[in-house]
């Protein structure tokens, strides 16, 4: 992934959190760029039309959630639709011990954060990606 | 890249699927199938190879034609897909509400009843293509 | 309809009406940021205010529940403990269709709007 085409997804029904992470991310890469959804069906959306390297996913959002987009990705995947495979970093606040690690199993997903999403664990995490 | 040459088939029952594919070899040579056969699989599709008619199944296991539906509406009514296709929905409702409803939905153009009547079929690819 | 068993608003006041603590952790002590949203915050309680009002009366329980979720969430992520709780209390009630009972707490969600923008704990933040 290069510094200066990175593209992020927040996908978060909290406006409040997704302007939080937003910002975090908009000063540890000023020059990327962020793409935002309010659930998955939005989230999926965006993912088609933006290509996103990355994707903050919440797992619990109205209408459709997190599942749903992982179930989405990951039939396209291994039905070899999808022209490429995102990194996705879940953000939480489901606390169920059982439940956190069948998500960190999922297609794509990188890392699974229980809310609230500190600045340094997102550093953390993209440095290693990131050239 | 030209994709007003594509025709999206979402079915999860792979003798009808087969009919219909049949069908469009047959009515619309010219144009590349794609298939489905299930609604998550029928999304990907759509988005990625942006096929300029959909025939979508309603009555899916797990994930229904609603979903995708639904993802649409969001899609849309949100102004962030670029590109809308246009959806046959299939399906097997009689009762006229339900039906009304349905063909309001964004990105539907038609409803038809299953068993699908292929000649009126052939008449609506030729409105749509 | 038998109202005397409904909350008051004593039941929601002894929650804090902002945890400066918490909102400031929250964004890193990033004095700036918080400003912003609460800013918009603030903008979308007046949006939502308006917009229950309108899907009251057309009894529109996806929206009515859509909403008191989204004041809910986004008031216990900035600390606004007092909101959250009766946003929570509205989100059952509009899962259950209790009219009555999401009018009632809409009722107090309003007041404890109020003492909320008028508090110290708020304006010493903006």
């Amino acid at each position: 992934m290069k510094k200066n085409k990175l593209r992020f997804l927040i996908v978060e029904d909290d406006e409040m959190i997704r302007i939080i992470h937003k910002d975090f991310l908009e000063e540890l890469f000023p020059k990327c760029e962020i793409f935002e959804a309010e659930n998955a069906a939005q989230g999926i959306c965006q993912y088609f039309e933006c290509s996103p390297n990355v994707i903050l996913l919440d797992m619990m959002m109205p209408l459709m959630g997190g599942e749903t987009f992982l179930d989405i990705l990951e039939e396209g995947y291994s039905k070899k639709v999808l022209k490429y495979k995102p990194k996705i970093i879940v953000v939480t606040a489901i606390k169920d011990v059982k439940e956190l690690m069948n998500i960190g199993k999922r297609f794509a997903v990188e890392a699974v954060i229980s809310k609230p999403l500190v600045q340094s664990q997102l550093k953390a995490l993209l440095e290693d990606w990131i050239e | 890249m030209n994709h007003s040459k594509d025709i999206l088939i979402i079915e999860d029952e792979s003798i009808t699927r087969t009919m219909y594919v049949s069908f469009f070899q047959k009515i619309a040579p010219e144009f590349n199938l794609y298939e489905a056969c299930n609604a998550l699989e029928g999304l990907c599709l759509c988005f990625e190879k942006r096929p300029q008619l959909i025939l979508l199944d309603m009555i899916m296991p797990e994930y229904s034609g609603e979903f995708i539906l639904d993802v649409m509406e969001e899609g849309i009514s949100k102004n962030i897909l670029s590109f809308i296709p246009k959806i046959i929905v299939v399906s097997s409702i009689d009762n006229a509400n339900e039906l009304m409803e349905l063909t309001k939905r964004l990105a539907v153009v038609s409803v038809m009843p299953k068993p699908l009547p292929f000649e009126t079929l052939e008449e609506l690819l030729k409105l749509h293509l | 309809m038998d109202d005397m068993n409904f909350p008051k608003i004593e039941d929601f006041i002894s929650a804090q009406i902002m945890d400066k603590e918490k909102a400031l952790k929250r964004v890193q002590q990033k004095k700036e940021l918080l400003n912003r949203v609460l800013t918009i915050f603030k903008k979308n309680l007046s949006e939502k205010k308006e917009t229950i009002k309108t899907d009251l009366a057309k009894k529109n329980w996806a929206n009515l529940k859509l909403m008191a979720h989204g004041i809910k969430g986004s008031a216990w992520t900035i600390g606004a403990q007092q909101l959250g709780d009766v946003a929570c209390a509205m989100e059952k009630a509009a899962d259950n269709k209790n009219y009555p009972l999401y009018n009632h707490l809409f009722q107090i969600l309003q007041d404890c709007i109020e003492r909320f923008l008028e508090s110290e704990e708020l304006n010493s933040l903006l």
